[in-house]
């Protein structure tokens, strides 16, 4: 770099500069941009990123002490599901765990909703989302969340769509989110069990709102509220007292932040880099959470090189910060589930399971396969 | 192989102290140890600019303890940010790379909630922006200036909110 800097005493030289710039948060970093040009031009140099990000992906957390993986893998063309826990440092060590009672009977579809609060998991039917449990595996304990709701009316048909599960430190309560629309009752029983079928369309849509579910009071509740919607089956993750989703809303997708604390919400827009309009194609994204951080993995359909951004603040567009561009990663396609370490897991073409170590940009197999595309894992911490 | 009659080096600080280290420490400060590999005769004191008696008490407490597993035990809390920088700038004369990581890191932590006014005359640095460009790129990331606990800008001070 140019040095124009006038030296006064203990000059810090450049290269030193950067090792300390490096090891900031993206936050303070950004913050600094102000200092000088050259200062304002590190995230356009690759080996400064490549150092931001390689110091925070290891920045210790205590969050991921003692975690494990929970693994979900779908068998069969209904997708019945199955569970393990994995753990050890190569995730050696597999436990398979024996469904709840109320999926006994009906294994298929289930999926995970965010990842564990205080060892339970919350589980869910895809299609019909009327179904909702919280389960402590380890406890072999699991609460059956009422669908009933007063909310409904009578004459109509719901179709919920389950949003988010979350702790709520304030009134120290767990909580559910979820969109519900009423539709005028349909005679045909069949039409329960099309996931936004045909049949929808012509029922008419005769109310929509958001619900909330307390445990404490073992009920839902209204909100008086307007979020962009979940895309289909899209990962909900929760953190610090806050439940956050994909969501879209008049074409144009968000990340939705709830505050399960005040039930006040909040939008960011996708980053402004990569957009769907380019002759690339569309774009794919995944949001995540990366050692405590919001984060989106995006590619291009069918391009295996993934972008990694970190979201400095909530609501904040220019906050995203593009730390990892990784690929073109053979045999793989789409991620299923992060790890702690920044560990994103794949399934590749060939069923088998594997995760990125973001340190060090390898891929390594972890002996299981993965048969159906709805393989899910998450974080576990009892 | 420059080979002394003892196994310790012989390190003469900036302000005149000899320092009698072990091989095993002198190796960790690469700039020494490319001088010893140079020499052709024995090397009787090799002489350590800007590294001053009290960095090199430092540095044994650190390699002590390193030696003995507890690195992670070492602090330089005691040290304010602008002895913090001095002794960061020892070691990186010096070369030596776990303790470059361990302070790099550390003076990162003093200065993450600071200034950007504090942090040009920490790196002795000045501002290259006219003002149009510093208001440009202060708008651009207004976001991160915003926080309880961030160090308040000495010029923005007198704007009401």
């Amino acid at each position: 770099m140019a040095s124009k800097d006038i030296k006064v005493s203990n000059h810090i030289p450049n290269d030193l500069a950067f090792s300390i710039l490096s090891k900031l948060p993206i936050v303070s970093i950004k913050r600094f941009s102000c200092v000088h040009k050259s200062w304002a031009l590190l995230f356009q140099n690759p080996n400064f990123l490549s150092a931001v990000g390689k110091n925070f992906i290891s920045q210790y957390n205590s969050f991921y002490d003692d975690t494990c993986l929970m693994l979900k893998r779908t068998q069969g063309y209904d997708n019945r599901c199955v569970f393990d826990m994995l753990s050890g440092e190569r995730f050696e060590n597999r436990v398979r765990l024996d469904l709840p009672l109320p999926f006994q009977d009906d294994d298929t579809c289930i999926q995970i909703l965010g990842s564990s609060i205080n060892g339970i998991i919350c589980l869910y039917q895809e299609g019909d989302h009327s179904k909702i449990v919280l389960w402590k595996p380890t406890a072999k304990e699991f609460t059956i969340i009422p669908s009933d709701n007063v909310n409904y009316l009578p004459y109509s048909t719901t179709l919920t769509k389950t949003h988010g599960f979350g702790y709520d430190s304030v009134s120290d309560d767990y909580k559910v989110i979820r969109h519900a629309t009423l539709f005028e009752r349909d005679t045909d029983s069949r039409s329960r069990n099309y996931l936004e079928g045909y049949r929808l369309y012509i029922s008419k849509s005769v109310g929509k709102f958001w619900e909330i579910y307390s445990m404490r009071s073992n009920s839902w509740r209204k909100l008086d509220i307007d979020m962009p919607l979940r895309i289909n089956e899209s990962v909900v993750v929760y953190m610090n007292g806050m439940c956050h989703w994909w969501g879209i809303k008049v074409g144009k997708e968000y990340v939705v932040s709830f505050d399960l604390s005040n039930d006040v919400f909040l939008t960011t827009p996708t980053p402004l880099d990569m957009c769907d309009n380019s002759n690339l194609g569309m774009v794919e994204r995944h949001l995540v959470v990366l050692n405590m951080s919001i984060s989106l993995i995006s590619n291009y359909a069918m391009n295996t090189t993934f972008h990694i951004s970190v979201l400095g603040q909530l609501g904040v567009r220019e906050s995203w910060t593009k730390l990892f561009i990784v690929g073109p990663l053979l045999g793989v396609e789409h991620p299923i589930g992060v790890g702690k370490r920044g560990n994103i897991f794949f399934r590749k073409e060939n069923y088998k399971l594997a995760y990125l170590d973001l340190s060090t940009e390898i891929i390594e197999e972890i002996g299981i396969q993965g048969e159906s595309h709805f393989c899910q894992i998450v974080i576990y911490k009892s | 192989m420059a080979s002394s009659s003892s196994n310790l080096i012989s390190l003469k600080t900036s302000d005149g102290t000899v320092f009698k280290v072990e091989r095993a420490l002198a190796k960790t400060m690469k700039t020494v140890q490319a001088i010893i590999e140079e020499a052709d005769a024995n090397i009787y004191m090799i002489p350590i600019h800007n590294v001053f008696s009290h960095h090199m008490d430092m540095i044994i407490d650190y390699y002590k303890l390193s030696v003995a597993g507890k690195s992670k035990e070492f602090s330089v809390e005691k040290l304010d940010n602008d002895e913090l920088k001095d002794f960061l700038l020892a070691v990186h004369y010096l070369n030596m790379e776990d303790l470059f990581e361990v302070l790099t890191q550390a003076v990162a932590d003093r200065l993450e909630k600071k200034s950007v006014g504090y942090v040009r005359k920490y790196f002795g640095i000045e501002n290259d922006f006219t003002p149009e460009e510093y208001a440009a790129i202060r708008k651009k990331n207004d976001w991160a200036f915003k926080g309880d606990d961030i160090e308040p800008e000495e010029d923005e001070e007198k704007q009401e909110e």
